[in-house]
């Protein structure tokens, strides 16, 4: 029997390498490496250690290559185009929209969401099996995500298929074709992604910091609720995009695209979007409050948080809140990596190497165009949460105190901040989503000397005076796990009026 | 008389279905309790002149009409059919310079100055496969020592030093490597290479120190057996690989990381972290003449022993057994298992056709967007049968040998329809393979390679393990000229000498009693067609 099996290879071997030569002389015509490469036997390519004759290379790059400025265009009808080019063989190119969670109304509460998992589906164009043979086919990667504020829908790909992803990126965007199977699936998929939230505490919290502490917009859920399951279907999603995703609430960027072949080719596929007069942002007012929410855990999981008064709007309080972020630190009890993870920020000296009953301890800022929170989050062990909210509160007080913080420490703290920015740059997506966001939210980028000019006139007195504005906003609580031990909401605000 | 009111309920809400196009219902339907003749029973006083699902049908109708005039702007472009395209024009590169000191050691750098960071790295031809048994795990643990003190520095010096720079010092170990490099900004380049040459050649592995890095590395055990892949992935390489040292576990054992003695890292150090087999890497807003004139003073004190692992692994060769292990644990709610077999090794020019191929069995899992559409015949039987939660081919190579094979996780009372997709899928790839198929795969392994070098880091982690295991970095136009030559044909023969009638190593774990035994597996490598 195996004989027989092995006689049929052989035959089939023999078979594969005739259909072989055929295929080789057809390239062949193509071009003349693939006929020296596989005349013959392809076998006989030598070893990875051996270069390979017969190649053709482009030149080298200089070591130097000219940052190229950000050149933006805006069409008739409203929209932004902006670019940059670089040296590297991909690009990265995204569409940017105005439209988040904030915009949504109680009908169409969760359709950012939905959206989000709808992305790069049928459109009326093309069906979903050939959009994704599409990107398949030039090994591209697409994406979408969605915040409160901003969606983004990004494509990653070689720069030969600059007119592809442009293409593909914008028919997903402007014509979706919103199938009811296909919106089913994707609802199911949220529904179980709505299951599986106890995975994420930090998420969960930072959800029900923004449902207690704002009232209006920036209150509304981000994660589709429960009920959202049966309510939202296609025409939710049709009249939320024809509402909300207008000309000038639009920016295409790219990273790594010639600015006119990026216009030349967008242009016409974007210049009959209507211009719909952008309405009325919707408006929050932060209020404070508290969410607890008993759960089966053996941890206790709470965050304390404040208003970042002005948001990015305000943007010498958005970098000063930025580096206070570096300044406090922390992070997991026990993680990953080394020296450079902030093992000298605040938080982690103080509180992490002091308090093993503490598994994590970080603070985190969330900015949004006219508002933003700023707090700590902690995870420990349920007996002792009172303890680990009074260290949080008295962390916030001490860095709202003048002469707490000391030069050198926010001097690291502005360090940290300006690699971070720096290197995070390096990256062509980042690149790219830096363009469209800032161009979102600035009408302009500004260039990066801005930023870390402003970053070093940072002073000690800007960060306690900044501190010291964010806690004297109203308190919001929030905390999810064995809650038992966690103290009132009255008596940890009161740690914060009494100063 | 139950036939004819199925047949006149049927003829309602046809014609109904028509009324409802025209928009004139009442009158549609009047006419069809005329028309038909059966009185029915249940006729209530107001009948909905449209019924429910009439409106849904229109509605569905009217999106699909939608269809119908796609506009030719949005077509001009994108194809779903693969094909070739060249990249020459676009792949220029900065130069990679290499440099190789007097005592062997070698410099390579990839320098874009108008960065304003930079990664700078030590990358080591060590790794855990060449410990000794006794002393299994002194690879990683000397990686933990040094970041622990040296002569010049403490630990919480050197901590301190590396966070006042906002910059990030990091390492890791493999089976065949070990990493040491810093990411920060331009002008600490040269603190950074400092820093580095001072842990590599002056840590002093203070007894203390040494003791309670004993409970950080037991810790770290307990953190990777909570990451099921891990664990799969070395019980995988402790069957494929048994009595040999690449089927040791990169951590080693519990009661080693408790015994391992100062003597041992020292002699660890001393016998592997030697000059010829090191290679200084730096890229991003760095000059090749002042590494290497760095390097030159910084790293002196290194062995300059002429072994290389070459010769290691000529003493100590891993050898593949076919063989399997599994860990039945039914309180699991999720079952994982991997298939492998025998792959290439680094330098064997079939490895560039076992990457395509592992491009075509693909990777998947049940929150990705593409799932049922995907090119991946695999990934399509496994989302469409919803037999999966995710599936992932993998490719690993070493300096002997390698592993080619798939690793999927799935609900209990699916295994063995995914066991048998995953065989036939992979013992396909001997028999039939359409051009079109590679064609695809090799788009794809070429983006996913060059997309992921975004950014210094990731070009330093190319240029270290490129010269390691090929003693030269292979120039993407070159790799890509590589992955252009294989076709349809290279991948049945590659699949051929790889995979049929091949031994395979199975590792499972989890509520596994539904996964097909060693023999059913061993039997799918081929297929019987007479």
């Amino acid at each position: 029997m195996y004989r027989i099996v092995g006689s049929h290879l052989h035959s089939l071997k023999r078979h594969g390498s005739s259909r072989f030569a055929s295929t080789s002389v057809v390239k062949q015509s193509s071009g003349g490496l693939f006929g020296w490469l596989l005349g013959g036997k392809s076998s006989q390519l030598p070893p990875l250690n051996v270069p390979l004759p017969g190649i053709t290379f482009p030149p080298p790059l200089p070591d130097f290559v000219e940052p190229s400025k950000t050149k933006v265009t805006t069409l008739p009808n409203g929209i932004k185009i902006a670019s940059e080019t670089s040296a590297s063989p991909a690009s990265s190119v995204g569409l940017y929209i105005d439209c988040g969670s904030i915009y949504e109304t109680p009908a169409s509460s969760g359709a950012s969401h939905l959206l989000e998992r709808m992305a790069f589906k049928s459109t009326t164009n093309r069906s979903h099996l050939r959009l994704v043979r599409e990107v398949e086919s030039i090994g591209g990667n697409v994406s979408a995500s969605a915040s409160r504020e901003q969606m983004c829908y990004t494509y990653d790909a070689f720069k030969t298929y600059v007119p592809e992803m442009i293409e593909v990126l914008i028919d997903s965007v402007r014509n979706p074709a919103f199938f009811d199977w296909e919106v089913k699936e994707q609802l199911q998929k949220i529904n179980a992604e709505i299951a599986e939230v106890s995975d994420n505490p930090q998420g969960l919290l930072l959800e029900a910091l923004h449902s207690a502490g704002y009232s209006g917009a920036l209150a509304k859920p981000l994660m589709a609720p429960q009920s959202a399951i049966h309510r939202l279907d296609s025409s939710i999603l049709e009249e939320f995009i024809a509402e909300n995703y207008t000309a000038p609430r639009m920016v295409l960027a790219a990273s790594g695209v010639e600015h006119d072949e990026l216009v030349s080719i967008a242009e016409p596929l974007l210049s009959d979007l209507p211009t719909v007069k952008r309405s009325e942002e919707p408006k929050s007012v932060y209020v404070g409050g508290d969410y607890r929410c008993q759960a089966d855990s053996d941890k206790t999981h709470v965050a304390l948080a404040f208003e970042v008064p002005g948001g990015w709007y305000e943007e010498k309080t958005a970098i000063i809140v930025t580096v206070l972020q570096m300044l406090m630190g922390g992070g997991g009890s026990f993680s990953a990596g080394g020296p450079g993870k902030g093992m000298h920020s605040r938080l982690y000296l103080r509180i992490l190497n002091n308090y093993h009953q503490i598994k994590s301890f970080s603070a985190f800022n969330s900015i949004y165009n006219h508002s933003g929170l700023f707090g700590i989050h902690a995870t420990t062990i349920p007996n002792f949460a009172s303890k680990a909210v009074d260290l949080a509160a008295a962390e916030l007080l001490e860095v709202a105190t003048p002469g707490q913080v000391t030069q050198e420490q926010l001097d690291r703290a502005k360090q940290v901040t300006k690699s971070a920015v720096l290197m995070n740059l390096e990256s062509r997506v980042v690149a790219s989503e830096d363009i469209g966001r800032q161009i979102l939210t600035y009408g302009e980028r500004k260039p990066i000397e801005h930023f870390l000019k402003d970053l070093e006139a940072i002073t000690l007195n800007d960060i306690s005076s900044t501190a010291k504005k964010i806690i004297s906003s109203p308190l919001t609580m929030a905390s999810w796990g064995d809650v038992i031990h966690v103290p009132s909401y009255e008596s940890v605000s009161q740690k914060f009026f009494s100063k | 008389m139950a036939f004819r009111r199925i047949l006149s309920a049927a003829v309602r809400r046809r014609s109904a279905a028509a009324a409802a196009a025209a928009g004139n219902a009442r009158e549609a339907s009047t006419a069809v309790a005329a028309g038909s003749g059966v009185i029915t029973p249940d006729v209530t006083p107001v009948r909905p002149q449209v019924m429910m699902y009439d409106r849904i049908a229109e509605a569905v109708n009217a999106r699909l009409r939608r269809l119908e005039q796609p506009d030719p702007r949005f077509l001009r472009y994108a194809s779903p059919v693969p094909a070739h395209a060249d990249h020459t024009a676009i792949l220029a590169a900065p130069e990679t310079r290499v440099t190789t000191l007097p005592n062997g050691l070698r410099v390579a750098t990839e320098s874009s100055l108008a960065a304003r960071t930079a990664t700078v790295g030590v990358w080591i031809d060590a790794g855990s496969r060449y410990e000794t048994e006794e002393a299994a795990g002194v690879a990683h643990f000397v990686e933990h020592m040094l970041f622990k003190g040296t002569g010049k520095r403490s630990a919480s010096q050197l901590e301190q030093e590396i966070e006042d720079i906002g910059g990030h010092l990091n390492a890791y170990t493999s089976r065949e490597q070990t990493t040491y490099y810093a990411k920060i900004l331009d002008k600490d380049v040269p603190r950074a290479l400092e820093i580095l040459a001072d842990i590599l050649q002056g840590s002093k592995l203070e007894q203390d120190r040494i003791e309670r890095e004993r409970d950080v590395i037991l810790r770290e055990m307990e953190e990777v057996e909570g990451q099921s892949e891990e664990v799969i992935f070395d019980h995988l390489h402790a069957t494929a690989f048994q009595y040999t040292s690449l089927g040791r576990p990169i951590l080693g054992s519990a009661d080693n990381v408790r015994s391992i003695t100062k003597k041992d890292l020292q002699e660890y150090i001393a016998t592997h972290y030697t000059a010829p087999r090191m290679v200084i890497t730096a890229a991003g807003a760095v000059k090749h003449d002042d590494i290497v004139k760095m390097a030159t003073k910084l790293f002196d004190k290194l062995p300059t022993d002429p072994t290389t692992t070459s010769m290691l692994v000529a003493k100590q060769p891993a050898s593949f057994t076919g063989s399997e292990v599994r860990i039945i644990d039914d309180d699991m709610p999720l079952a994982q298992f991997a298939v492998a077999f025998n792959g290439a090794s680094w330098v064997d020019p079939d490895s560039i056709a076992l990457m395509v191929m592992q491009s075509m069995l693909g990777s998947w899992n049940k929150s990705a967007g593409g799932g049922k559409h995907m090119g991946s015949e695999l990934v399509q039987r496994a989302a469409i049968n919803d037999i999966a939660e995710s599936i992932m081919a993998f490719n690993t190579n070493y300096k002997d040998t390698g592993l080619f094979g798939v690793y999927a996780v799935a609900k209990p009372d699916c295994l063995d329809d995914l066991a048998f997709a995953i065989m036939q899928e992979i013992s396909k790839l001997s028999y039939r393979v359409t051009e079109e198929d590679v064609i695809r795969a090799r788009n794809q392994l070429k983006a996913s390679i060059q997309l992921h070098l975004d950014g210094s880091t990731a070009v330093v982690e190319d240029i270290g393990r490129q010269l390691l295991i090929y003693g030269r970095r292979i120039p993407i136009p070159e790799l890509f000229a590589r992955i252009d030559a294989v076709d349809a044909g290279t991948v049945k023969r590659v699949a051929n000498r790889f995979i049929f009638d091949q031994d395979i190593a199975i590792a499972a774990m989890g509520p596994i009693q539904g996964l097909p035994d060693y023999n059913w597996f061993r039997r799918r490598t081929y297929m019987l067609r007479y």
